[in-house]
């Protein structure tokens, strides 16, 4: 126990230069840097999503997301056959779903599982991480990373607490690690094939592990994305889902 | 026994609609390609989906448990319904939008009292509601010519209120089976303007009455014909029929808030010149939990009530004993429905919904209710109005939730994932006067991505002796007068 505390102490030690380096970003630099990869300001994208579930079958999700100037998020949904026709939207803290077959739209909560597939609506459509985390750097266990340690500060984040690796180089996600309030790992994220849509880097591959599950992962793949849209205030309300 | 209509035309509808709307789209430009020709011109393209289901039931008639006559009513029924949803964009502005069922279907079985308490199988027979028939669920032509502004016309099911299995507020579409929400897609015939805008929504429509359809279309809307059908049916009045909307809803706070006017004449009620006032409500709260609350005001009822001296051996005709007697009687009779809907960490759902109508049946209207069914059984005949389900012109359903008495609780919860294909739920819908109620069990297999296997069950629980109705030294509740004593459905729909 005490050689564990040392050790932890030293290298906590020699970690604190490198944080405090000035050539480095600073955590909430990061945090940000994080927000504008992966939700940038407006855009137009076509994703897929495929969800491996325990019985080593999967299920293929297509759809379409639209984000606005002012952060609200609309998804259309066009694979499988059974979800054609479903849409999503957030706009603040507030999401919805719009049912085909019940031709209404339902009330959602940000932590419920998006399409029953291992992110909830919150990973999806709600990617504004420095509004909803605090945020504060710790040493990490791989040299060309920095680690983020993200607790929640509104009731409407996705997780308790995030630890979030940042690649050094290019300043992208590698792998994230999400908790509950308990401790307890909920799931795991990596994130890889960083591709260059329309002038903006990203990963365009992110592979979601239910922890709690243990053949359960799902994969979320960006087929395109375009960005700096003006899209009309009117695609981003309830009464347009359906249309 | 003989199908009236063969399988296979149906089928082959759906498998050349299947074949020919496959498309592919990897890129945002394929997409937006798909809308615009090369030239960037407005070019008008198709989207299909639908099903093709297929529901065989079966149920347990008991003649006995019911004041109700079960003669029409088929132990098994075979439902085979082909779904077409085409929406037709016409640039990025018009598009017009079906969503069309065909539908045969058949029963067979048929069991009467036999005169000592137990049943006896009738000869099969042809039963009106039990024929094929064509159920445009929506039909509408939607035009938005400012992202502000948009015109509907047609057949569209719009649903306002923040209820979950059931919507006091809704005067507009044919009612819905609480106890499967996949059953709740017809609407009713409109012309709507909307206003949308960032934070509130101005609508108002027009409705009128479908007063006579044939397979699921309508021949006379409105006002009835100045001349009779051809089997002899003469018009009921010289009355238009319609309703007229109003609402606005605001996103206030995180909370959807709406607020209703209707002013309708004769429109699926007595209530003429009327004006009725509702409004919803629906937030999270703590996260995770959601609550809703859904309400209607108006002056008098259009229900229909007993006549308590017909209903006690005055003389009368049964036939005409139920009639709207609280339709002016300046009395207030709110409807309110108050729920809440919560999703646990193992993805399963729970809501939990409670109705209040200040104008169901009391204890003795509902005694009189009984009676006068007793009434019109001995004599052969049914109340006219005798609350009951039905079609409506849409698709066929497994039971509607046509409250009579004051309060009712829903319960409705589903575990998905119990293994990965395969769900679990059911639905309680019980009548807190006398307890008694309905249990659906559900268990549902997504075999493929395109395939969905269910098994339903459907038990009225008949209650306990307290809040129970004694006719004829038999005790009733309100779901002991549904006709059978459980029911089993198994359904398979297949996506494309």
């Amino acid at each position: 126990m005490l050689r564990f505390a040392t050790t932890s102490a030293l290298l906590f030690c020699l970690s604190v230069p490198s944080l405090a380096s000035a050539a480095d970003p600073t955590a909430a630099e990061l945090l940000k840097r994080y927000d504008a990869v992966m939700s940038p300001k407006t855009f137009d994208g076509l994703m897929v999503m495929v969800a491996h579930r325990q019985d080593d079958t999967t299920r293929t999700y297509k759809f379409r997301a639209l984000k606005s100037q002012d952060d609200k998020i609309r998804t259309w949904f066009f694979e499988p056959a059974a979800a054609k026709g479903q849409e999503m939207l957030r706009v603040e803290d507030n999401m919805w779903v719009y049912m085909p077959n019940l031709k209404r739209a339902l009330r959602l909560a940000s932590r419920e599982s998006f399409q029953g597939g291992d992110f909830n609506n919150g990973d999806v459509l709600r990617v504004n991480y420095v509004a909803d985390y605090t945020v504060k750097l710790i040493p990490s266990d791989d040299a060309t990373t920095w680690l983020l340690d993200l607790t929640a500060k509104t009731k409407e984040a996705a997780y308790d607490r995030i630890k979030l690796w940042m690649t050094k180089d290019k300043q992208q996600p590698a792998k994230a690690e999400y908790y509950a309030a308990s401790g307890k790992m909920l799931r795991s994220a990596k994130f890889d094939d960083v591709k260059n849509f329309h002038g903006l880097e990203r990963p365009a591959h992110i592979t979601m592990k239910n922890e709690l599950a243990s053949k359960r992962y799902t994969e979320l793949t960006t087929l395109d994305m375009k960005l700096d849209l003006d899209i009309p205030a009117q695609k981003f309300v309830l009464d347009d889902l359906g249309r | 026994m003989a199908l009236r209509t063969p399988y296979f035309l149906l089928i082959g509808l759906l498998w050349a609609l299947l074949t020919g709307s496959a498309s592919a789209q990897e890129s945002l430009d394929d997409l937006d390609a798909a809308k615009k020709g090369d030239s960037g011109a407005k070019k008008a393209t198709a989207e299909v989906n639908g099903y093709l289901d297929n529901r065989f039931q079966y149920s347990y008639i008991n003649p006995g448990s019911s004041l109700l006559s079960t003669v029409n009513q088929p132990s098994l029924q075979e439902i085979l319904e082909g779904n077409i949803q085409l929406k037709i964009n016409i640039g990025s502005k018009l598009f017009i939008y079906s969503d069309v069922s065909l539908i045969y279907q058949n029963g067979w079985l048929f069991y009467d009292k036999d005169g000592m308490g137990g049943r006896v199988k009738i000869d099969d027979h042809d039963v009106a509601t039990l024929r094929p028939f064509v159920v445009p669920s929506e039909l509408f032509v939607s035009l938005t010519p400012k992202p502000w502004l948009n015109l509907l016309v047609g057949k569209k099911r719009i649903i306002w209120g923040s209820g979950l299995a059931f919507n006091p507020t809704d005067l507009i579409n044919p009612p819905k089976d609480p106890t499967d929400p996949n059953f709740q897609r017809a609407g009713q015939w409109v012309a709507r303007i909307e206003l949308p805008f960032e934070k509130f929504t101005f609508t108002t429509l027009f409705a009128p009455q479908v007063l006579y359809q044939q397979n699921g279309l309508p021949f006379a809307m409105l006002k009835y014909p100045d001349y009779p059908l051809a089997d002899g049916t003469k018009p009921a009045d010289d009355s238009y029929h319609y309703l007229l909307a109003a609402r606005l809803y605001l996103l206030l706070f995180n909370t959807d808030i709406n607020l209703f006017y209707f002013f309708s004449n004769k429109y699926n009620d007595s209530f003429e010149n009327t004006s009725r006032f509702g409004g919803s409500f629906s937030r999270y709260f703590f996260t995770d939990y959601e609550l809703h609350v859904e309400a209607l005001f108006q002056v008098g009822s259009g229900k229909l009530y007993p006549n308590h001296q017909c209903a006690n051996g005055g003389l009368c005709n049964p036939q005409t004993a139920l009639f709207a007697s609280k339709l002016s009687d300046g009395n207030l009779y709110p409807r309110v429905l108050v729920g809440g809907r919560t999703q646990f960490r193992d993805e399963s759902t729970l809501s939990v919904e409670y109705y209040y109508q200040a104008d169901g049946y009391s204890a003795q209207e509902f005694e009189d209710y009984l009676r006068l069914l007793s009434r019109a059984q001995m004599a052969g005949i049914s109340p006219a109005g005798q609350p009951a389900g039905g079609t409506n012109g849409s698709v066929p359903q497994r039971f509607t939730f046509d409250p009579l008495r004051r309060h009712y609780l829903i319960v409705s919860y589903n575990k998905p994932k119990i293994r990965d294909d395969f769900s679990v739920g059911a639905t309680l819908i019980a009548g807190l006067t006398d307890l008694s109620g309905t249990l659906s069990p559900t268990v549902s297999w997504n075999a493929q991505e395109w395939l969905t296997l269910s098994l339903f069950g459907f038990v009225p629980i008949r209650g306990i002796p307290v809040g129970t109705v004694t006719v004829n030294d038999v005790q009733y509740s309100e779901y002991s007068l549904l006709p059978m004593d459980f029911r089993f459905l198994f359904e398979a729909r297949a996506y494309y």
